[in-house]
């Protein structure tokens, strides 16, 4: 059985917006998530000092338990339309955003 | 080749006896807990799925389908799960994505062993409908949908970002039609013969 799951959000932000995307996650996304069952583990900025002429990415790494909580998860924001709503005014300060999803390497896939 | 599948929804206060009659007289998949988006049956192969003169009917959502692809890994399949989903692919999505949609969806198989034979065919017909594409499966046990399908991290991990609103690559629209119903028999037999 798959155990943790990490879930990580890569934004890669127009140069200049970083405090607007900053601001839009703090403020419209991380008490839904909590909500939603997700533990936000850390987060990063990459590269490390922010650059006015080039993007910047931020990092989001969350976790949540299991499967049956990732489900959980995916179940509660597929019922709120704010949720699609907020990515939506996230992307348009972004000029590309990714979300993956992480297993520890010693669970591999059922075969 | 193209086959029909109808979800049909009872209308509320549907008369009990009727709906008996109607369950005795019909070929039909009636389903079970935990189905979502499309009503109380599922007809596989009917075009006219409601005997003349029964009326206890709120909706009969009939697609005609066009297959894409399938696999027919056990032809004496006797039971017991055939599930379909039924979903839109949004107009806008563009067709590289749309293709490896397809692609992956079809990849399922080799990573879910309980899918025994399955069959992804587009929605064409008729005009109107709301749905694009109907990917079915069938199992050999509930248990080889709700937890081998379900909980698989191929699901989950890949195939989902499709469908998931929080992913920048989601293409299918959140309302599905998620039905599943007991079976003595496999539909995707004749679908695939």
């Amino acid at each position: 059985m798959v155990g943790k799951i990490h879930v990580l959000d890569e934004l890669t932000v127009e140069p200049g917006r970083l405090d607007e995307v900053r601001r839009l996650m703090t403020e419209g996304y991380m008490a839904g998530a909590k909500a939603r069952g997700m533990t936000l583990e850390e987060t990063w900025l990459t590269p490390p000092i922010e650059l006015f002429d080039q993007p910047n990415t931020l990092v989001y790494l969350w976790s949540v338990p299991d499967a049956a909580a990732w489900w959980a998860m995916r179940g509660a924001a597929g019922r709120d339309p704010g949720v699609s709503e907020f990515w939506a005014e996230v992307d348009a300060l972004c000029v590309e955003r990714q979300r993956r999803f992480l297993v520890d390497d010693q669970i591999g896939e059922e075969e | 080749m193209s086959r029909t599948l109808a979800l049909v929804t009872l209308a509320d206060g549907a008369d009990p006896r009727r709906v008996a009659e109607l369950e005795s007289a019909a070929v039909l998949g009636k389903h079970m807990p935990g189905t979502v988006g499309g009503g109380h049956y599922t007809w596989d192969g009917i075009d006219d799925p409601i005997p003349p003169g029964f009326e206890d009917v709120a909706d009969v959502d009939l697609v005609e389908l066009s297959l894409i692809d399938g696999s027919l890994a056990d032809p004496g399949f006797a039971g017991e799960i055939k599930r379909t989903l039924l979903l839109r692919v949004e107009p806008d999505a563009p067709a590289d994505s749309v293709a490896a949609f397809e692609r992956d969806l079809m990849a399922m198989p080799d990573h879910i062993p309980a899918i025994v034979n399955w069959t992804l065919s587009r929605v064409v017909g008729p005009s109107g409908t709301r749905w694009t594409h109907s990917w079915e499966q069938e199992y050999y046990t509930l248990d080889g949908l709700k937890v081998d399908y379900m909980m698989s991290p191929h699901h989950w991990g890949l195939i989902d970002g499709w469908f998931d609103p929080e992913m920048p690559r989601q293409i299918v629209d959140l309302e599905l039609a998620h039905v599943y119903h007991a079976t003595g028999r496999s539909v995707l037999a004749a679908a695939l013969g």
